[in-house]
Parts: structure tokens; sequence; C-alpha cells
């Protein structure tokens, strides 16, 4: 499985690999985990590979999460979104892509991993 | 499927009940005024899809979703609402969706065919067969038991070859591919494996899924539900049923997983 993470926070962006790392020793099958603070970088990475789920942070004040997700839903319809912010932010948009799940408030290994274990594709 | 439409209010109700059977005539579809009557109701009957207003006069969507939750965690739970301000409870909920009103046929499709808990529909009187994982053959959910275990890996090479047609050599070369046995006695084999199939498939009323044509087999896809044939088709129940291993069992299906990965 293809993980892609788009994470401007260094230490949530490190908490994030290092938990799916430690999901993937767990279940024994293969995780490709690639992670960007840079959400154009992390589209071309999409664009060059089959991305199956994706935690996208929406904190920045441009946007550039919520049309980074936009743009992974449309490549792949059943891409499994998981946006990440304090508190939630365009929900009614994120609802309408169908996600995944949602990380909200501080970025723990029990809800990341609660998210891998629920995922909706 | 069991589906449950809820609003207190009538004409909203009426509407969104009119939108889901427009959209799902073959569905079960029970509605509910109050939000009491849901939780009786839902004590008793199992519920695969819940259309729920989110404000319901004496309790809300959301607590009434809490509830369900509890008693059918792969519920699929759809607020049909116009308020903004439940999302963020709503999304903690997992739920599988939302819709704005008025509801409409076209709005509820999106979410019946994208549903966050698939409802395994079981095809009556089909040939049902299960790819990923060990392979398993299936009639009404109840799993077909051949004389022979070799006519099992008979049927599956068929369906991995996916209605093309394939000679008896072939079959013969898979079937037995590390045995030395001569070819004589593996004619006659494939011959009582073919018996085999058609007798038990005929038995099952599904015998239509098996195609001989000048001494070639193949099975007919059309009559066949497979998850493998779903991923191959791009259907979300195909990709969920995926798994990672194909037709385990057999040494062969080991080269067709590659195509997967």
């Amino acid at each position: 499985m293809c993980i892609l993470i788009y994470e401007e926070d260094r230490k949530r962006r490190t908490m994030l690999e290092r938990t799916i790392m430690q999901y993937e020793r767990k279940k024994e099958f293969a995780i490709k985990v690639k992670s960007f603070d840079d959400a154009q970088e992390a589209f071309l990475h999409a664009q060059q590979n089959h991305i199956e789920a994706a935690f996208i942070s929406m904190e920045d004040r441009y946007g550039h999460g919520f049309f980074l997700a936009k743009k992974l839903k449309k490549k792949n319809p059943h891409l499994n979104l998981i946006p990440m912010s304090m508190e939630p932010r365009f929900e009614k948009e994120l609802m309408n892509m169908h996600i995944s799940g949602y990380l909200a408030g501080l970025c723990t290994k029990g809800k990341i991993l609660e998210e891998l274990e629920n995922l909706r594709y | 499927m069991r589906i449950i439409a809820a609003d207190d209010e009538a004409l909203a109700l009426q509407s969104l009940e009119k939108a889901i059977r427009a959209a799902k005539p073959e569905e079960e579809v029970v509605s509910f005024q109050e939000p009491e009557d849901v939780l009786e109701y839902a004590k008793e009957h199992p519920i695969d899809v819940a259309f729920l207003d989110v404000e319901m006069g004496t309790m809300s969507g959301i607590e009434v979703a809490k509830q369900l939750k509890v008693w059918y965690p792969k519920i699929n739970i759809i607020f049909v609402t116009g308020y903004d301000k439940y999302m963020a409870q709503a999304i903690e909920l997992r739920m599988s969706g939302y819709v704005t009103k008025p509801a409409t046929k076209e709005k509820i499709l999106v979410e019946l065919e994208d549903l966050k808990h698939p409802v395994q529909t079981i095809k009556a009187n089909t040939l049902t067969v299960k790819c990923f994982g060990n392979f398993e053959v299936f009639v009404n959910g109840k799993i077909l038991e051949f004389e022979k275990n070799k006519t099992k890996e008979m049927l599956a090479y068929l369906i991995d070859r996916r209605g093309s047609s394939v000679t008896s050599g072939e079959l013969r070369s898979i079937l037995w591919e590390d045995d030395s046995v001569s070819d004589s006695n593996t004619r006659s084999y494939l011959s009582k494996l073919k018996k085999d199939l058609i007798k038990t498939l005929k038995k099952a009323g599904v015998q239509d899924a098996f195609v001989e044509t000048r001494g070639k087999y193949a099975i007919a896809p059309e009559k066949i539900s497979c998850d493998y044939y779903d991923y191959l088709d791009d259907k979300p129940e195909g990709i969920r049923a995926y798994n990672g291993e194909y037709m385990s069992q057999y040494s062969w299906g080991e080269l067709n997983q590659k195509a997967f990965l």
C-alpha cells in the first residue's frame, strides 16, 4: 500500500511516518510512505504513483492542503483521504469527497492507528 | 438491503422516501417521523443504511446515530441536512455521507453507490466465487462441494481465464503440472472432472455458468458473481475484497498475483 503524507509541521510529519511504519511491522504487509511539506511536490509524486491513502493537513492558510486533497481524490476516487487539523475545516466539502476519516486535534499515535484500522476503501 | 428514513417533518420525509425508492426501487425502505420509533424498530430489525435528519425535535439525528452505531457498528449513517454546524460531530461518528435538502434520486444514488460499509447482497441462484485469499465457490450463500478436489481447481482456472476458451491440453498441463501422469490417464481424469463439474453445477441450478464448445471449456462471466472480476472492473466491492492473495491454494495462482502489484 502506498501512503502519502502532506504536513508542514516536521514533528507531526515524523510522528505520522513512524506510526505508519510501526503499523506496517505489526500487520506484516508492505506499506510505502512518502511525506512532503510542499503540496506541489506531493501532487507530482501522486501523479507518478498510485496512492491508496493520504494524510493531508488542512492547516495551511492558503488552502493548499484542501486543493491537494481535491486533486488527489479526482485522480483516484477510491483514495482513503484523511484530512488533519486542530479544528475541523472544510468539513462540508470534505464530506462530499467521502473522506475515510478525520484527524482532528492533537495528532496522536492512537488516532493515527484508528484511521489506519478503519480505512474506507 | 434494509434502508430507513427519518425526518420529523412529514413533507420532508415523504420527499426523502420518494427519492430513496426512485433510486433503489428493489430495496426495503421504512420511514419514521419520531426518533423514538426509529430506535424501537432498530432493536428488532438490523439496518444497513439510515438516512437521518439531523434535527428531529425531541432527539437529534446525531443521538439516534450514536445509538444505532452501538447496536450495528457497520451501519451506514447518511445525514440529511441543510445545516453545517453538525458536521464535526458527524465526522467523528464516521458517517457514510450526507445529503442536502431537498433529497433527490441523484443525491441518494451517489451515497448508496459509495457506502462506507458496502452491503453484501447475495445474488440468488448465481454461482458466486471468491478468488482473493483461498478460492471458494458458493450458491445462495452455501459452499459448493465437488466430488473431486481437482474439479474445483479446474473451475478456478476457467474463472481465472474469464470467459476465454481453454483447451483440454492446457487444462491438463495446469492440473497435473508436477505429476508424472501419462497423457491417456490425464485425458481420462479430465473427462471425469468435467462430469463432476457439470453434475455439481446442475444440482445447484447454475449449469449455465459452464460452457463447452468443440472440445474447449470456458465459463460464462455474465453468469458469475466474482470478486476478482469486480476488482478488474474497478468496482468498489472488488477493490475492498482484494487482500493481497489470489487463489492462494493453487501454485499457478501466484503467477497471476503479480498482475495486482
